[in-house]
């Protein structure tokens, strides 16, 4: 009976919160914009002025930022290459509600991964949330399929050595530019029209790189943990 | 404007509850809980970007991170044969002397108990390799063993007594506690009650107060008298101990533990 009681007090409260939230979207009302937020738009051709300003106006800012989280994927590995691989562990069993539902919500979570990379510069998302989100869709297929499947997949040792690839090739985008002329950390692409997918290639460029650097780095720290740690 | 109050009233409220939390995984999940409402309250202030990535971070990836880290250390694993009486399988439910006070010890840890059973001379072995924290099970009659103890807490003793020709009772007259028959036992007869009383004396609990919990480490595991195990693979969930109960006297022979 206490059970029944708190399960409904819970689920009222969830919908409760989605109903605050769904009613209060200030992207329903659709907020007028200043001159300086349309001007950016079109300077950068992104209509999230968020993406428009951490990888257009303050691309020096992100950069820095991908040195963060590199720096912190080494941290990780670095101290758990240390310890002893726990694969003599006994796995724990994972139940078969949680199997079979991580087998359907991996695809999903992975598309809204990719989604929030591709269109990062249209409609809120980027690079970082995509990476993550992606990353919880792999934990997810790791749950369903097993870890030493997907780590095979994914063809093991390669994918590390793209990870400590792909930030050279984030600021060699970021460099480039100045071989045609334009100042460094510009963009390198042309600006399209503001709205459209192809509108800020350079931004789409930048978030597909970055999404795909967050999603290796965190698979390797997630592997690492299941790896030395013994989870999953 | 009174959404976001609530919702920034909320925040606090949850993390406070989240922070008491006596059981890891209600902790976890109050964080995530945290991290959702932090999420809503984003969006509602014209930061769907930040929502997003919060939504992603805290309240997916990290969450799960945290309960995949708790799902060794956060319970409690022991492993036993099944003794009836002190750990037994009934209904699908473990029953018992020993699984109630295994119930107790794991709800004052904040950890989730569970039980394995596995056969009396895989226990060392199981607890040797860190695959379990604790045995239990009436472990009295394991040989050499190389593990902690725990002390002298309850003094109980289960019997099995050899029938005896003039020993067998009418069927109406034996004794109300002796209701489960065993396979190769009879009734225990009022007259074999000394020996029973003789067995119940010898019973040992030692180490019980020492055993730290999950939160000590292997760092601290030098005193062990068990070196070999917890220096190749520390047991995830702290040191290694074997509850004992029941602990019957090896020269009388009338009557062997059900462990033996």
């Amino acid at each position: 009976m206490r059970r029944i009681v708190r399960t409904t007090l819970a689920v009222a409260l969830s919908l409760a919160a989605c109903g605050i939230v769904i009613f209060n979207h200030p992207i329903a009302e659709g907020g007028s914009r200043s001159n300086d937020t349309i001007q950016l738009a079109t300077e950068t051709g992104a209509t999230n002025l968020v993406s428009a300003i951490y990888l257009g106006a303050r691309l020096y800012d992100t950069l820095f930022e991908v040195l963060v989280f590199t720096v912190a994927v080494i941290g990780v590995r670095f101290y758990l290459l240390r310890r002893p691989s726990s694969a003599r562990a006994a796995p724990i069993p994972e139940s078969h509600v949680l199997q079979a539902s991580a087998q359907i919500l991996y695809p999903l979570t992975l598309i809204l991964g990719l989604y929030l990379a591709l269109f990062g510069h249209l409609s809120p998302g980027g690079g970082f949330s995509g990476g993550v989100v992606a990353a919880s869709g792999l934990l997810l297929c790791v749950m369903s399929i097993g870890v030493e499947t997907v780590y095979r997949r994914l063809s093991g040792a390669g994918i590390e050595r793209l990870e400590w690839a792909l930030p050279m090739v984030i600021v060699v985008v970021c460099v480039l530019p100045v071989l045609f002329g334009r100042p460094i950390l510009s963009s390198l692409l042309p600006v399209g029209r503001a709205g459209r997918f192809f509108g800020s290639s350079s931004i789409l460029l930048l978030n597909v790189l970055i999404g795909l650097k967050v999603l290796i780095g965190s698979w390797m720290v997630l592997y690492a943990f299941i790896r030395h740690r013994g989870e999953i | 404007m009174i959404s976001r109050t609530v919702l920034l009233l909320l925040l606090p409220v949850i993390a406070a509850v989240s922070l008491f939390q006596r059981r890891r995984l209600s902790a976890v999940i109050g964080m995530g809980l945290f991290s959702l409402v932090l999420a809503a309250t984003y969006l509602l202030h014209s930061s769907p970007d930040v929502a997003v990535t919060e939504a992603a971070i805290g309240a997916a990836l990290v969450t799960i991170i945290y309960v995949l880290a708790i799902r060794r250390t956060g319970r409690l694993l022991v492993v036993g044969d099944e003794v009836p009486g002190l750990l037994a399988l009934e209904g699908g439910e473990f029953v018992g002397l020993e699984v109630d006070i295994l119930a107790g010890f794991a709800r004052r840890l904040g950890l989730d108990l569970s039980i394995q059973i596995a056969p009396l001379c895989d226990v060392e072995t199981i607890l040797l390799r860190g695959d379990a924290d604790l045995g239990a099970g009436g472990l009295s009659a394991v040989p050499a063993i190389r593990l902690h103890r725990s002390r002298d807490h309850l003094p109980t003793a289960l019997v099995r007594l050899r029938p005896e020709a003039d020993d067998r009772l009418p069927p109406e007259e034996s004794p109300a506690t002796d209701r489960c028959e065993y396979p190769g036992t009879s009734p225990i007869s009022s007259r074999r009650s000394s020996a029973v009383n003789r067995l119940k004396r010898r019973s040992t609990w030692r180490a019980f107060s020492r055993f730290r919990g999950p939160t000590s480490r292997h760092g601290e595991s030098t005193d062990s008298p068990c070196p070999g195990a917890s220096r190749s693979s520390p047991p995830p969930g702290g040191r290694t101990c074997v509850i004992s109960s029941a602990r019957t006297s090896p020269s009388s022979s009338a009557a062997g533990a059900w462990t033996t």
